[in-house]
């Protein structure tokens, strides 16, 4: 039983990691968060 | 006498501008030097080169050949400020606002329910992001603008949910010569919004005030808002709202962008004046008996009759169209559909008007707005003696931009950066994360071996998933600190000196000053460092900058460095992450002199940039990027990270038959990484457990650590029996160079197109395995 446990939740968590780096969010930046790329999630850069 | 020739502390009034490019003479223009303003030389870069001028109340840059071409006469010492003398306020305008000043006869609202669109637009380093995140909060959504690198945001304003509001880049005029400028033009006369808010820096107004005018003459519905009032009053100033109101035209609210100030009275005069389609009150600003007695004013209103049906079919309003064909823009000229006749008829007319008023069109019209605004603001604007603001700044900065201290005070800070990452905030944290995920990883095998769980799956567990990306997790503190010093530089200000200090320097490899910024930012992640090009006006400069970016060590590769140098340079770890990110930069600047000769001719891009005053990091930004990186870091270790300790762990454990080794030599693994590892044997690390950790490190530098905690059996311990202390330093060098990770490859494929991104994969491959080579032969030959 614990062991199903595991093995269904390490499936479940590839799935979801596989799902996340085909779409692209997988942290780190992307780039698209800032307007002028200075730094992921900033404001105040003043541009 | 020209303007290179004046000597620091001293005064001149501009004669004329000269420049060859006619873009840059524009931009001259544009930040306010037309004939007859007063410029004060405040310093020469270290270098001697660029100037730091003051003009018109604030501080711009610019080189010493662009200054050659601006002459200059009158030259005396440098004064304070001349202060302006209160004039009482008048009574409130009521300009945009419901009530009994609302004329409602021939109005012809949005109707409800229908979005009410509006631009947000302003010079750079007005605060125009902050209110942009006060107005939409986490409603925003970040896209592109189609055909041109620059990025687009759009969001909701809270508590308006009919509204989308469009944040365009900082410009600091409508002119065609950057993409940021053509396409915030070709968004307000193409997208049609409904309204603009031009925010406005308070304590730069003159200059600022540029921008409006020019927006003005667009004839669509604007509010001005005053930002940095708080600073204006503090310093002693003054601005009277209710007369710039009036002789605007335009509603005036004054706003803190900071502090949230003001925020909400600025909206409701917005959504009114868009709503109502209340357009500007004028958009007229020349004298029709001024100073060059009506010649620009003829010329603008000649040209307006003549091209009145031409500007209607185009649908480009009339004053704008008109100002831009003396200004000789070429888009404007091509969408009017002109003949040849109509052309020569404006040429006449311009030329009788620069013949009438002694001045080149474009310092005519300069000078016609500038004048404008040195009207209103003489009768609505007194500027305190100096802010406090620009006082400290200027004491800073005989320190930061001293001749003799700039370049030891900027090693000095980097090098306080790097040791206070990697030496002691960083490297203790990290060490206490380690610490806390080695004792849940020995918990976690001490229940599993108890319950008596298949050895294969405990394997994968943890040998693979928790060995795997725990290795990474430890060093989250690390990177999260480096960010929070970088960001701490560019929110104080800091970034832009170091562009002026180093831009003579950045010269002499094909670069200029602005090009430093995205290098730095590169350290900590090259994705952004990347993105940040597009700040680079010259696409010469942006492809260069971006060939380059990559030599910048990121902060995904910290924790191989670590790892690396704690092994086996325990004593000197910390000096030997430095010396890595130094050959970096070495690195690139040779290669920087060899794309200089072969590739990228010609000169840099011109260095004409504002310093703005130093600033507070704003802390409530700081919290939030901290916490942003972390999460992105997080999200990675448990995604990528997670997916390839897991690959890693199967090839590693099974053979070709699917049997689980006991010697991970016969494995998958030791298959694939044996087909390239015989190309790394003369760099002094042809196991294949190495190449195979370089193959994945192309997914996220990280997992070069985590795929060898895996091949290792689980920890880093065994890394003597592959590497030597010489040949590891041959191993940290290739990983410096090598190619980037796939997310910083795909971020140049969308700056640069596919062949780009290719060509800089296999180069820094070869440049890595080149310079790895010669390090090693050189470091077998002394040691």
């Amino acid at each position: 039983m614990v062991t199903a446990l595991i093995l269904i939740g390490l499936a479940v968590w590839l799935v979801l990691a596989l799902r996340a780096i085909r779409k692209g969010k997988t942290g780190g930046c992307s780039g698209d968060c800032a307007h002028c790329g200075s730094s992921c999630g900033r404001d105040g850069c003043g541009k | 006498m020209t303007l290179d020739e004046l000597k620091p502390g001293q005064d001149a009034y501009i004669e004329s501008v000269g420049a060859s490019d006619i873009s840059l003479k524009k931009h001259i223009l544009d930040m306010g030097l037309t004939p007859g303003t007063e410029v004060t030389l405040v310093k020469t870069a270290p270098m001697g080169d660029p100037l730091q001028l003051t003009v018109r109340g604030y501080e711009l840059t610019l080189r010493k050949a662009d200054a050659a071409q601006i002459i200059i006469h009158q030259v005396h010492d440098a004064h304070a400020p001349r202060a302006g003398q209160v004039t009482p306020d008048i009574p409130h305008p009521h300009t945009g606002e419901m009530g009994v000043f609302h004329v409602r006869t021939g109005e012809t609202p949005i109707p409800d329910g229908k979005p009410i669109t509006f631009a947000l637009a302003g010079n750079q380093n007005c605060g125009k992001t902050t209110l942009f995140n006060q107005l939409t909060g986490s409603n925003q959504h970040v896209g592109n603008f189609p055909g041109v690198t620059v990025d687009r945001k759009d969001g909701v304003i809270r508590g308006y949910p009919e509204t989308v509001i469009t944040d365009l880049p900082g410009i600091y005029s409508l002119s065609p010569y950057t993409s940021e400028e053509v396409v915030t033009r070709q968004f307000l006369l193409d997208d049609k919004p409904a309204g603009i808010i031009n925010i406005v820096d308070a304590t730069n107004i003159e200059r600022n005030l540029y921008l409006t005018m020019q927006l003005m003459e667009l004839d669509i519905p604007m509010v001005l808002a005053l930002n940095m009032m708080d600073e204006v009053m503090n310093n002693g100033g003054t601005i009277q709202v209710n007369r710039l109101e009036d002789m605007l035209g335009i509603p005036v609210v004054p706003i803190s962008a900071a502090k949230n100030e003001g925020i909400e009275e600025l909206v409701r005069h917005a959504v009114h004046v868009a709503k109502y389609r209340e357009r500007p009150g004028r958009r007229d600003f020349c004298e029709p008996y001024g100073p060059d007695n009506g010649a620009v004013h003829r010329c603008i209103h000649g040209i307006e009759h003549l091209i009145a049906d031409h500007a209607a079919a185009a649908d480009i309003p009339l004053r704008f169209a008109a100002t831009k064909l003396v200004e000789g823009d070429p888009l404007v000229r091509k969408a009017l559909h002109l003949d040849q006749n109509e052309l020569d008829a404006i040429e006449h007319i311009v030329s009788q008007m620069e013949q009438e008023c002694g001045k080149e069109r474009n310092a005519a019209l300069a000078d016609m707005r500038f004048t404008f605004i040195e009207k209103v603001c003489s009768l609505t604007v007194v500027k305190p003696h100096e802010s406090r603001e620009h006082a400290r700044s200027a004491k800073i900065d005989e320190i930061l931009t001293g001749r003799f201290t700039a370049i030891p005070a900027f090693v000095g800070i980097m090098a306080l950066v790097f040791w206070l990452t990697f030496g002691v905030i960083g490297a203790a944290l990290s060490d206490a994360l380690a610490l806390g995920i080695d004792w849940f990883t020995v918990r976690c095998d001490a229940a599993l071996i108890a319950y008596g769980l298949n050895p294969v799956v405990r394997s994968l567990i943890i040998d693979g998933v928790f060995a795997g990306v725990g290795s990474v997790l430890s060093f989250m503190p690390i990177i999260v600190v480096l960010f929070f010093f970088l960001s701490i530089l560019e929110d104080s200000g800091y970034m832009a000196r170091v562009a002026f200090v180093m831009d003579k320097l950045l010269r002499k490899i094909g670069l200029s000053g602005r090009s430093f910024v995205p290098m730095l930012i590169g350290f900590g992640c090259s994705v952004p460092a990347i993105m940040a090009t597009r700040t680079l006006p010259s696409d010469r400069d942006r492809k260069m900058t971006i060939l380059l970016t990559p030599f910048m060590s990121c902060s995904a590769k910290l924790p191989i460095y670590a790892t690396f140098s704690a092994f086996f340079f325990p004593d000197h770890a910390a000096l030997c992450m430095i010396a890595l990110y130094f050959t970096g930069i070495i690195v690139g600047i040779l290669f920087a002199l060899l794309l200089k000769t072969v590739a990228f001719k010609g000169e840099p891009v011109p260095f004409v940039m504002e310093l703005p005053n130093y600033r507070l990091p704003g802390w409530k930004n700081v919290g939030k990027l901290m916490y942003d990186k972390a999460k992105d870091f997080v999200t990675r270790a448990f995604t990528v990270i997670f997916v390839a300790s897991i690959v890693i762990w199967f090839l590693q454990t099974f053979d070709t038959r699917l049997n689980v080794v006991t010697d991970s030599s016969r494995s998958l693994l030791a298959l694939l990484g044996g087909v390239i590892a015989p190309l790394f044997r003369p760099l002094g690390f042809g196991d294949w457990r190495l190449s195979t950790a370089l193959i994945t490190g192309f997914m996220a530098k990280e997992s070069v650590i985590s795929t060898l905690t895996v091949l290792l059996g689980g920890t880093t311990a065994a890394l003597g029996t592959l590497l030597t202390p010489v040949t590891a330093v041959s191993f940290l060098v290739f990983c410096l160079l090598y190619t980037p990770c796939v997310a910083a490859i795909a971020s140049v494929k969308r700056e640069l197109g596919g062949r780009w991104a290719a060509g800089v994969c296999v180069m820094q491959c070869v440049v890595a395995w080149i310079v790895a080579f010669v390090v090693h032969l050189a470091c077998a030959a002394i040691f």
